[in-house]
């Protein structure tokens, strides 16, 4: 499965290296369509699960802070290996508080901070996507299910999402989503706010 | 992202209230699969086709991918260790 997706991936940048297509519309409004159906499987899964509010009210209360926890752990550890980079330990950590969401961050951070960072925080949130569809799966294994939320990032809610639930359970895709929609929401608090306090 | 929330509300929807025929039932995880598939080709065709991205790698390239592996590491940690202080998961 890994495999097959990676591939599909590096299938397109090959296409899209070969082919160089104008960036274009259509190709975002194929993506929106996509989402959409790949969101629509995820909920027709768990709405297959008669037992899914149960188990969803299982998880511990600890669970409403994973996205917080995500982000942090997000920002501390791009700052960490961003001085082994020697990089500024601020900007590491504005690249960092991309949570994976690579367009909205990388345009963010070119507009009001520097085009160069916004350029870093782009090909980073995309490796990001990239390590997550490899790595869930092993971190899932190896760190319990909740772990197998943190890689993605932002993206949990859509991208990774199938990936998280097909590697876990039915309550863990929902702590995915959850996880996700927080990320997405704080994405354009974080990064504002962190161009701030470098600013000033 | 209302796009994103509706399309999961109406796919558990549909499961529960058996909105489907019978015979597609089996075949939404196919589905789910599928498009998954298109939507990395999409995004592969279009990080290969930005002229920006690609003329950035050799110089940022290995630096994003140190950040993002940091990223990557640093919040499963916080994750695994706040599970394992609210009750280790079966």
């Amino acid at each position: 499965m890994t495999w097959k997706i990676l591939g599909s991936l590096v299938a397109g940048v090959c296409g899209g290296l070969l082919l160089n297509l104008p960036g274009g519309e259509a190709l975002s409004l194929v993506t929106d369509l996509a989402l959409a159906a790949l969101l629509f499987a995820v909920g027709f899964s768990l709405g297959e699960d008669p037992e899914l509010w149960k188990k969803v009210r299982s998880l511990p209360p600890i669970s409403l802070a994973v996205p917080f926890l995500i982000a942090l752990g997000s920002i501390l550890g791009a700052t960490v290996t961003g001085l082994l980079c020697r990089m500024a330990p601020g900007e590491a950590a504005l690249v960092g508080s991309g949570f994976g969401w690579y367009s909205l961050s990388a345009v963010l951070i070119a507009q009001s901070y520097d085009v160069a960072l916004g350029t870093l925080a782009l090909l980073t949130n995309i490796f990001r996507e990239i390590l997550a569809i490899l790595f869930i799966p092993t971190v899932a294994k190896y760190f319990g299910k909740a772990a197998a939320v943190a890689p993605g990032g932002a993206t949990a809610m859509d991208v990774t999402l199938p990936i998280v639930a097909a590697h876990t359970d039915g309550r863990t895709a929902i702590l995915a989503f959850y996880s996700g929609t927080v990320l997405s929401i704080l994405v354009p608090i974080v990064v504002p706010f962190l161009i701030q306090l470098l600013q000033r | 992202m209302a796009l994103l929330i509706g399309a999961l509300l109406l796919g558990f929807a549909a499961a529960r209230l058996r909105l489907l025929p019978e015979a597609w039932r089996g075949k939404v995880p196919a589905l789910g699969n599928l498009t998954l598939f298109a939507l990395l080709f999409s995004l592969g065709l279009s990080l290969g086709s930005n002229q920006e991205i690609i003329a950035a790698l050799p110089a940022l390239g290995l630096r994003a991918v140190v950040l993002s592996v940091g990223t990557v590491l640093g919040s499963v940690l916080l994750v695994w260790l706040a599970s394992g202080l609210g009750g280790r998961r079966p």
